[in-house]
């Protein structure tokens, strides 16, 4: 049976300070999800290279290409997906 | 170049190297199909493009939707959001030429018609606008946004800063209503009276602002409601409109374009429509 202990009315301080790190994920159907996910990937290697970036020693032709896929697993293997055709097509 | 999920728990490399940006387009136009989603971060420009289902893939990589990361980290505030919603409105959708109002607009060959959910449209890649330009700048947008009365909205977040009127955080929240013919004169009121009482429906404690985005896309933009503006002020929501101005339609039906004289006649099928557009020439 359910406790009849009554709940706390106040979060306890490192109660607040451990929700003080949590942020929300990404809202928005799937596609919105994913592409706010590589924009904060984006944001991330801004903040991991600047100093690369400063120097001018990323080469401007560099580009990182990510592609959506509902079951990843999937896609990559047997099934006849286009990312799996492309990933043939890019090992032959 | 990645595979992924959306959450980027599994994710796999596919393709160790790509040598330029043309390389991507290339490899997406070969293998990647309209109703794919994917990204493409441009490192050292700051620049990310996107594509979202339902673009042709070919035409997305002649004029990609792109963003800059521009991350800035000044004091946000409702009146800097909202001046960036107004650029945003000027770049990307006030001509129908632009990226975004291109993937609203159903196209020259159907006379002031939208594509299906153009709030939608409209609504991920402002949002995508908004968090590329501010650092700390947080948000939601809705997961069902058609149907149930057609919400479709932006809350925009950020941490106040000390002394600030709203603590922790100050919100705002942009409710997007777009304006179109195929909805019938009658509902334009409706639609874009229910833009500002949602508006003002999703207010929260500490909302800054609320605004109802009214994005006009109807063929006779002369009557602008003004009355709405006395109802919007006695709700405290900031009405906003934003034209789009409509692309220029074949008037007369030519060879490589055979499309309807005026009015919006589904007589073209989906495929005559799209290989007129790829005739026109790249940007």
């Amino acid at each position: 049976m359910a406790s009849s202990a009554p709940m706390a009315d106040k979060l306890f301080s490192d109660e607040l300070q451990s929700l003080q790190g949590l942020e929300a994920a990404p809202s928005g159907e799937p596609p919105s999800r994913f592409v706010q996910r590589c924009q904060d990937w984006f944001e991330a290697w801004l903040d991991a290279n600047k100093h690369p970036l400063e120097k001018g020693e990323v080469p401007a032709s560099q580009v990182l290409m990510f592609i959506f896929a509902e079951a990843p697993d999937i896609e990559r293997s047997g099934n006849a997906s286009s990312q799996d055709r492309m990933t043939k097509a890019l090992k032959a | 170049m990645i595979l992924s999920n959306e959450n980027f728990l599994t994710m796999y490399s596919i393709c160790p190297t790509i040598g330029s940006l043309d390389g991507a387009f290339q490899l997406a136009v070969d293998h990647l199909k309209s109703t794919d989603t994917f990204a493409i971060a441009q490192l050292s420009q700051r620049r990310f493009l996107y594509h979202l289902p339902n673009g042709d893939v070919e035409e997305w990589c002649a004029d990609p939707t792109a963003c800059e990361l521009r991350l800035s980290t000044q004091p946000l505030s409702a009146v800097r959001i909202v001046a960036d919603v107004d650029a945003f409105h000027e770049e990307h959708l006030r001509n129908a030429k632009s990226t975004i109002a291109k993937t609203v607009w159903k196209g020259k060959n159907y006379p002031y018609q939208l594509q299906p959910a153009p709030e939608q449209k409209i609504q991920i890649p402002l949002y995508l606008h908004l968090r590329a330009s501010y650092k700390h700048l947080k948000g939601i947008v809705d997961e069902e946004t058609s149907g149930k009365g057609g919400r479709c909205d932006i809350r925009v977040m950020w941490n106040s800063l000390a002394g600030a009127r709203f603590q922790p955080f100050t919100t705002i929240m942009l409710e997007l209503k777009v304006l179109f013919d195929a909805q019938g004169a009658a509902k334009h009121r409706e639609w874009a009276l229910s833009g500002i009482t949602q508006a003002n429906d999703y207010r929260l404690l500490d909302s800054e602002a609320v605004y109802a985005c009214l994005f006009d896309a109807r063929k006779d933009q002369t009557d602008q409601m003004l009355d709405l503006d006395l109802i919007a002020t006695a709700m405290n929501v900031h009405l906003r409109r934003y034209l789009m101005e409509p692309p220029v339609y074949n008037k007369k039906p030519v060879a490589t374009a055979k499309g309807p004289k005026k009015a919006s006649k589904p007589t073209l099928n989906k495929a005559t429509g799209k290989r007129a557009m790829k005739l026109k020439p790249a940007k």
